[in-house]
């Protein structure tokens, strides 16, 4: 035994989860309950920790929409999680204060406004940014099938090519499109947007002419 | 806020993970001692915390709530899955850190690795109480509340999950100092 073992050790720290896999956790959490139209289906169901045989059964009963939400996962994570890419960058989170900044990850370009916060991750097959809060202006070379991804909440925005700003304030997200075209799926709603187009989660199956504004 | 999450409010429902997550990460990784499929179970725990959440009276706050709901997800999850083996070699941690304090976390680390395996092997809920009694720190009476149980049969379970420990510990020296590092040294 050495002499830092015969120190008080005490529990060791408990690790803390990166910020990707939070996002991960939340946009799940709330998938699922999207999934069973707002109405929670227990997991692990309101009894006590004695267990029971009739808690056991109640599993059964949950089957179904348990499987019909790890598909969804899978589906999901299928077209956003890692594969055969070589890049292994960790996921960055960039925060920008009283002043708006910008950063390039690969070929895509970010400009963030001020008091915008985002989390980048590069590692996977199609890189993703979750916008915590605030706007950025993604300007995403085209790049084949291989397509970008913004996580705005509830609101998923996908590019190939385009110079576009996602905002968001809450659950509420507005998508402006300069360039390309994006697709955005929010709730249901699965709709393209063109250049010079609007996206308001507020009218979600809405698309509307920058130029009428 | 509580109120209007219970109401299906996704704003109130989004503070309200953000408010509660690192709480029942908390709990979730002590009991269970490592991130390993963590994930999901924050899933669990968090899709019944907004499912039960019309029924909280606000008896507790509502951080103990969201633990006591943490705490029978770790259960359930230790209930349903197999005992697994774990190499102990394979989860050595290299101290690579020159802060004086990292050797002192190194050897915490390495030490609860060898808890958390010998915990494995033990009754679900006598590990869960000396998780949270011993490992964690907590009163007694917090444990009871966090696992809806007696004072009395937490403390039981609390003192038969020692026991077995040290029983177990007599193969394993470190694991042995371990469990008497964190009882503060009482052996």
């Amino acid at each position: 035994m050495t002499e830092h073992q015969r120190e008080r050790l005490g529990p060791p720290p408990v690790d803390a989860m990166s910020d990707v896999a939070w996002a991960r956790v939340e946009r799940k959490v709330f998938s699922r309950m999207e999934a069973t139209g707002g109405t929670v289906t227990a997991a692990v169901g309101a009894r006590e920790i004695r267990g029971s045989a009739a808690a056991r059964s109640h599993w059964v009963w949950l089957a179904v929409p348990a499987a019909a939400a790890a598909a969804f996962a899978l589906a999901f994570f299928s077209m956003n999680g890692p594969s055969g890419s070589t890049q292994s960058e960790e996921p960055s989170r960039i925060v920008a204060g009283s002043a708006p900044s910008s950063v390039t990850f690969g070929d895509t370009h970010l400009t963030l406004d001020a008091n915008t916060a985002l989390v980048m991750d590069q590692a996977a097959a199609k890189p993703t940014a979750l916008l915590e809060h605030g706007s950025a202006l993604f300007t995403v070379p085209a790049r084949g099938e291989r397509q970008f991804t913004v996580l705005a909440g509830d609101t998923t925005v996908r590019t190939a090519n385009g110079q576009f700003r996602v905002s968001r304030d809450g659950e509420l997200a507005q998508v402006k499109v300069d360039t390309g075209t994006v697709r955005i799926t929010f709730r249901g709603h699965d709709v393209t947007v063109a250049a010079n187009h609007s996206w308001s989660a507020l009218q979600p199956a809405d698309v509307v002419d920058n130029g009428t504004n | 806020m509580a109120q209007r999450a219970s109401e299906g409010d996704r704003s109130a429902q989004r503070e309200l993970f953000q408010r509660l997550k690192t709480c029942v990460h908390h709990t979730l990784f002590r009991i269970l001692g490592n991130n390993r499929d963590l994930e999901d179970l924050l899933q669990d725990a968090f899709l019944e915390i907004f499912r039960a959440l019309p029924s909280f009276r606000g008896d507790s706050s509502l951080t103990r709530w969201s633990q006591t709901i943490a705490t029978r997800t770790a259960y359930l999850a230790i209930e349903r899955r197999k005992p697994t083996s774990v190499d102990l070699e394979v989860v050595e941690d290299e101290i690579v850190d020159k802060d004086p304090d990292a050797h002192r976390v190194a050897a915490a680390r390495h030490a609860a690795k060898r808890l958390y395996v010998a915990l494995e092997k033990i009754d679900a809920k006598m590990r869960i109480a000396f998780a949270l009694a011993v490992i964690d720190g907590l009163p007694l009476a917090e444990v009871a509340e966090l696992t809806e149980s007696s004072l009395v049969a937490t403390k039981t379970r609390v003192w038969r999950a020692r026991r077995e420990l040290m029983s177990r510990a007599k193969k394993d020296p470190v694991l042995a100092s371990y469990l008497v590092d964190l009882s503060g040294g009482v052996e």
